[in-house]
């Protein structure tokens, strides 16, 4: 926990000054690494969090590759990382939600 | 003026039924844990989409297009985020929970210094982010009202101050929760009609495309790392709003996590439809030449002008219920940390609900004066707001909490270490690379030095980590 922690901190601190397009990877890692400090990680859980980071991954990229497609970017980048996930993330909450503690 | 009048005497009524109930700490900071998801739900949302999102969000999709939308981006998956990290840690069934983050903090880590610092960053924040809503509600009441400025900011704070001071968080969640349910309706409404009045989306997008292709692409006028970098400022920033954490203290039981992302997800997305409906159709009629407008903060008031006496009316309303809900929990957490938080942690008993009603107005009077002369951009005051508490609480909020290895000292100074940071790099923006989110950069150098810190520290005591605080 603490490794990946500095890893994405001293990471972002890098890159923010180095290789700033890097940061959309970054955005990929730091979004489910802080999703597994839930108390209650289990193995359906985890296989999540790997799917988002890959969803993550996929529309980051896509929006980075048509980044000079005035409609096309815009439309990817909006259907993939808003619209499709709107749906699915409170629904994968619920059916991953756990009732022990 | 009529929208303002009945405000006072909501505000009124609302402030004689909440001070009947709100008469111990726990029904006045943590309105007495009896939210459901629902109305927790409507109720957190209300409070975290603020005259910013209606204000500077549009009128920032005109200056910067699509780069705009990488700072809601990330709404469907804060709820969810919230829940995993935050909400399944801090919610039990156990009634004897704490009513403060401070508080929360303090059992957990069990450290006089930390609670001293978590409280004065809840109360340095609070009155920041106050100042924001009332510089919106100035801005509101010069576009949409047609009054001066300060005398729209003013009434507004003072009909807020009234409700939440005489009733706290028993009568704040209450209107949280309808104002919410208002601002999504309205939100949706008006970014439809306002899509519909420039043509349609198409018609919009090709306007766009044609006379300022450089706001759309996939990062609008932003380069990607700046545009990244507000993804990841927005998205794990919610972890640190204490205004959002607030809001899972009031949750009756554990049980009620399983349906509050799907109602925290929906609310969000229906009240952030008018950053991208009236940015984008805003910014097509700008290009067509049917409206003209003289700075970005113009933009959502000439649109609502446009369509018409209905929308204004509806806006108006709207706006007001982002910038009320958003400052009620603010002054509750401000008179909090000033009467119970700090008190406490110098070795006093905290005061009572009656000491906390005159602290909230005080705060409301402080706020009201920092805000109606403050000259920055409300777009700006909305991130830098957010990027202050991103910075403090940040680390605290995720590794503090979940890092068995992580000790009071180290997130004491990793508080401190990120508050700072992020003023000074506010103050001197320009000198970096536009990539550097100053709220980020500071939570950033917290995170290592809560780590470092705590690998080398002598201080050994830490409590268990085995159940909620």
């Amino acid at each position: 926990m603490p490794v990946l922690a500095v890893a994405v901190a001293a990471g972002y601190i890098l890159l923010a000054f180095g290789a700033p397009t890097l940061l959309l990877a970054l955005a990929a890692l730091a979004v489910p690494a802080a999703c597994a400090l839930a108390p209650d990680l289990t193995i359906r859980r985890r296989w999540l969090l790997a799917g988002i980071g890959l969803w993550l991954a996929v529309g980051l990229t896509g929006a980075w590759w048509l980044r000079a497609g005035v409609t096309a970017g815009m439309l990817w980048m909006l259907a993939t990382l808003f619209l499709l996930p709107l749906p699915i993330m409170p629904w994968l909450y619920a059916r991953t939600f756990g009732t022990r503690r | 003026m009529t929208l303002l009048a009945g405000l006072l005497v909501a505000a009124l009524a609302l402030a004689i039924w909440g001070a009947r109930r709100a008469s111990t700490a726990g029904e006045y900071f943590a309105a007495g844990h009896r939210a459901g998801p629902w109305l927790a739900g409507l109720a957190g949302t209300a409070a975290a989409v603020s005259g910013f999102t209606f204000v500077g969000g549009p009128g920032l999709f005109a200056v910067a297009g699509v780069g705009s939308l990488w700072i809601i981006l990330s709404a469907p998956v804060t709820g969810a985020l919230q829940c995993w990290v935050l909400g399944e840690r801090l919610v039990t069934d156990d009634r004897d929970r704490p009513l403060t983050i401070p508080e929360l903090l303090g059992r957990r880590l069990e450290s006089q210094p930390l609670a001293v610092v978590t409280s004065l960053v809840v109360l340095v924040g609070c009155v920041a982010s106050l100042a924001v809503q009332v510089r919106a509600a100035a801005v509101l009441g010069a576009g949409f009202l047609g009054l001066q400025g300060w005398v729209a900011a003013t009434l507004v704070m003072a009909a807020t101050t009234t409700y939440t001071a005489a009733g706290g968080m028993r009568a704040g969640l209450l209107a949280d929760a309808t104002q919410g349910a208002a601002m999504a309706a309205f939100g949706v409404l008006l970014a439809t009609a306002a899509i519909h009045l420039a043509g349609g989306p198409v018609a919009a997008v090709r306007t766009l495309a044609a006379a300022r292709p450089g706001l759309l692409g996939s990062f609008g006028s932003f380069p990607p790392g700046r545009a990244a970098s507000l993804y990841l400022l927005f998205a794990l920033g919610t972890l640190a709003q204490p205004h959002y954490i607030q809001k899972f203290l009031f949750l009756r039981r554990r049980a009620d996590l399983r349906r509050l992302p799907a109602v925290l997800t929906g609310a969000l997305a229906a009240m952030l439809a008018v950053w991208l409906g009236v940015g984008l159709g805003g910014a097509a009629l700008v290009a067509q030449g049917r409206i003209t407008i003289g700075q970005p903060d113009e933009l959502a008031p000439h649109v609502m002008t446009a369509l018409g006496p209905w929308a204004v009316l509806l806006a108006a309303t709207a706006v007001l219920a982002a910038m009320m809900s958003t400052a009620a929990s603010f002054l509750n957490l401000a008179a909090a940390a000033l009467v119970r938080d700090l008190p406490r942690a110098v070795g006093h008993e905290p005061r009572g609900v009656g000491a906390a009603r005159f602290a909230t107005v005080g705060v409301g009077v402080a706020a009201t004066l920092v805000g109606v002369t403050s000259e920055r951009a409300v777009a700006m005051l909305g991130v830098a707001g957010w990027g202050f508490f991103t910075a403090a609480l940040l680390p605290a909020m995720t590794l503090g909490l979940a890092w068995p290895g992580a000790r009071p000292r180290a997130v004491a100074a990793a508080m401190a270490t990120g508050a700072v940071t992020d003023l000074v790099l506010e103050m001197s923006r320009a000198s970096f690379p536009a990539a550097l989110e100053p709220g980020l950069a500071g939570a950033a150098l917290g995170t290592l030095v809560l780590v470092l810190g705590s690998a080398f520290s002598g201080d050994r005591k830490r409590p268990a980590v085995t159940s909620c605080p």
